[in-house]
């Protein structure tokens, strides 16, 4: 393929949550629907393929600084794709808190409303205050929840495959609304789930949402090697983003399934600025928006290290890293930091800067050339079939990466000139669901074992 | 015309031709937003199938802003932390036009309620004005002001506070359709409004004297005018028309130009004459500590 996808977060105030500190932000467009309104428009204008939110229930004490989840995401998408034609949407959710049927009913409904424009991106969810939310002293281990979220993406995607093209008849002579018969139910009895039943809608236009996966551990890896149609994942490293992708193909095609069928979607944090001197000023004022202890704290958790062991300035070397105490918090961003670290030892200030706010996803920042050179160069070495950007600060990098980086990236013929179709499935090139696919996939493939997390 | 406040059930493919935009119906509807003393109530029983109801309320609220949404909730399958976050997630979409109707769903009454008393601790455990966000200090939020919900029942342990702070209105209006006396008791002090369709139960209704007794929906029984609201089912173009026709007038916000009355619709709250936030959560613990400076 010669052109690569485009998704952009809506998460603000952005990549750095600090960025609400900066003069003329406003601080709570992180709650400001008519906000997410206008960004949507201002990506269906740069014929973005889709938006994008994480997400994760319960709320923790990082509040006291700076937004993270706030408004649910099935909602607010069902809300600004209204207001868009083409654009698409992906959601995240969690299948550790959520139960199947009703999830899968909800994402079918979002993907009728916005006519076939949405994707589930399925995540398992670690932090200890969300299982403290639902009941749970702390989060079930990882080899659970990804044995969950398996069995969790086998219902959801039996349940949306459940009614036959032509199920409907919607006969007014006969009265025949449904021919039942061509409706599957599904029968699932397993180790988390019990569900006998079929939903009560029929697919939509793109006949099921898209399947976002976004976990790096070896269950989520499987995970997105049997039922994802896009991985996103973060890459601090060109040759290690470029393994990956082709390790991720190679993990579906021994799945069974067509390697050209899935993508992987690579994280970026992208600040825009016109020269040099406004890059360098932007990052400063970025991170100094940053508490950089809390930080420290942070990747420590994220590597497995002692978190009072840190401070902004220590250096992390890679015999501290293989030699953490704990198991990482996040594996795709362990593996990404560590690319990272293997090149040499770094600071928590350096790692913060570089990972736009201590997160892990690589920080590009630059003029649109550079940004776009840089975006061209990865393309081009393999290592993604696509990109998720996620501005630096909202207020400023959303438009700017929309406006200024876009325009030079469709006149290179990298980037669509406009929408290839009408369902998101459709702009992302991928192939068309035959019906009975999924089922005969999702009920018939051998069950995981399980693994180390 | 009644001078009580109608909620309009919406069967029949009336919520499909809604949020798809049909003009007939919202055209006519759009040019009555915000004078009205009316809401829109979305997921009730009916064919053809039946759309997930926080879906079905964000289209309505986006074809018809300014109009107050209602929705159903059985809470099949749904943990009380997803529904309380979802629907205040409709509310903070609506402009604080939400309300959510609880249903038992089959469930015993004992359960629906603490299911209710989940959600609404929720919805009342983050207060918006919490969020001073002081550029100079980097304090975002006073976690002083969260409430840990510590919610320890037979059938749900829920410790947190909610991830999506309380709207304009405070939280949506909370209605439970009660369908026996010991439903209707268990609603005492827990919902703002109980809806009723059984005069037997009105009867009880009328003898409670207790100041937590919630206001009362009728739904298709006699009442002597104590009922803040009706609720009527519309299934056809023709009956919501008819029904909209003889709605009351909305409170007129004081000072306000006749041609931003829409603009300025009241939240579903002050229609009804609620209170922001009437759930007490002081004597719950801290989410975070005391952290103020």
């Amino acid at each position: 393929m010669s052109t690569f996808h485009l998704n952009l977060s809506l998460m603000t105030p952005g990549h750095f949550r600090g960025a609400w500190r900066l003069p003329g932000r406003d601080p709570l467009a992180w709650v400001d629907v008519n906000r997410y309104r206008e960004l949507a428009r201002i990506a269906e204008e740069a014929k973005i393929h889709a938006v994008f939110l994480g997400d994760s229930p319960g709320l923790g004490g990082s509040i006291a600084a700076h937004p993270e989840s706030g408004l649910e995401p099935t909602v607010l998408f069902a809300d600004v794709l209204a207001g868009t034609k083409h654009l698409g949407a992906i959601a995240t959710s969690s299948s550790t808190y959520n139960s199947p049927y009703n999830l899968a009913r909800r994402y079918l409904a979002l993907d009728h409303v916005t006519g076939g424009r949405s994707a589930f991106n399925v995540v398992t969810t670690f932090a200890p205050h969300s299982a403290a939310a639902f009941g749970y002293p702390t989060a079930p281990e990882k080899a659970q929840r990804y044995r969950r979220a398996d069995e969790f993406a086998r219902v959801v995607l039996s349940l949306w495959d459940g009614w036959d093209d032509g199920a409907v008849v919607g006969d007014p002579v006969s009265g025949r609304f449904v021919d039942p018969s061509r409706i599957e139910r599904v029968e699932h009895e397993g180790e988390f789930f019990r569900v006998s039943g079929a939903l009560s809608v029929p697919p939509s236009p793109q006949r099921r949402p898209v399947l976002v996966q976004a976990g790096g551990s070896p269950g989520g890896l499987e995970l997105a090697a049997n039922w994802a149609d896009v991985v996103f994942t973060a890459g601090q490293d060109l040759n290690e983003a470029v393994a990956f992708r082709a390790d991720t193909k190679r993990r579906a095609a021994e799945a069974g399934r067509d390697p050209g069928q899935i993508l992987t979607s690579l994280g970026v944090i992208v600040l825009v600025a016109d020269t040099d001197e406004e890059v360098r000023r932007r990052i400063d004022e970025l991170v100094n928006t940053t508490d950089l202890q809390a930080a420290a704290t942070g990747v420590a958790a994220q590597l497995g290290l002692e978190a009072d062991t840190l401070d902004p300035d220590s250096l992390i070397t890679i015999e501290a890293l293989e030699s953490a105490p704990h198991p990482p918090a996040s594996a795709g961003f362990f593996r990404s930091t560590r690319a990272l670290i293997a090149a040499g030892p770094r600071t928590v200030r350096d790692l913060v800067t570089r990972s736009g706010g201590g997160a892990g996803h690589r920080l590009l920042a630059g003029t649109p050339e550079q940004i776009a050179d840089n975006l061209e160069g990865w393309f081009r070495a393999g290592a993604a079939d696509g990109f998720t950007i996620m501005p630096a600060d909202t207020a400023v990098d959303f438009e700017g990466f929309a406006r200024q980086v876009v325009p030079l990236l469709q006149s290179r013929g990298l980037f669509q000139q406009d929408y290839a179709g009408t369902t998101l499935r459709e702009n992302l090139g991928l192939a068309p669901l035959v019906p009975g696919t999924d089922r005969q996939r999702a009920t018939a493939h051998p069950t995981t074992n399980a693994k180390e997390g | 015309m009644t001078g009580t406040i109608q909620l309009l059930a919406l069967l029949g493919d009336l919520p499909a031709r809604l949020a798809a935009g049909d003009p007939d119906l919202v055209r006519p509807l759009a040019s009555v937003t915000g004078t009205l003393g009316a809401a829109l109530v979305a997921g009730a029983e009916g064919r053809p199938a039946r759309h997930d109801p926080a879906a079905l309320a964000t289209a309505l609220s986006v074809r018809l802003p300014g109009w107050p949404v209602v929705s159903f909730s059985d809470g099949r399958g749904d943990h009380p932390y997803n529904t309380a976050r979802r629907f205040l997630s409709v509310d903070h979409l609506s402009g604080g036009r939400s309300g959510v109707l609880f249903q038992t769903g089959g469930a015993r009454a004992q359960h629906t309620a603490e299911r209710i008393q989940v959600v609404r601790a929720l919805w009342n455990s983050w207060p918006l004005d919490s969020l001073v966000a002081d550029r100079d200090t980097g304090v975002y939020a006073h976690t002083d002001e969260i409430r840990e919900i510590d919610h320890q029942g037979a059938d749900f342990r829920v410790h947190g506070a909610l991830n999506t702070p309380s709207s304009i209105q405070g939280e949506p209006v909370s209605l439970w359709h009660v369908s026996t006396a010991e439903e209707l008791d268990a609603a005492h002090g827990l919902v703002d409004l109980v809806v009723l369709d059984d005069p037997d139960l009105l009867h009880r209704w009328r003898a409670s004297e207790a100041e937590a007794r919630p206001g009362l929906v009728a739904a298709g029984i006699v009442h002597g005018g104590e009922a803040a609201a009706e609720l009527v089912s519309v299934s056809t173009t023709a009956e919501l028309f008819e029904a909209v026709a003889t709605l009351p007038p909305a409170p007129l916000p004081p000072g306000l130009p006749a041609g931003e009355h829409g603009r300025a619709a009241p939240t579903l709250r002050a229609l009804f004459g609620l209170p922001p936030r009437s759930f007490d959560l002081s004597s719950k613990p801290l989410a975070f500590g005391a952290s103020r400076a």
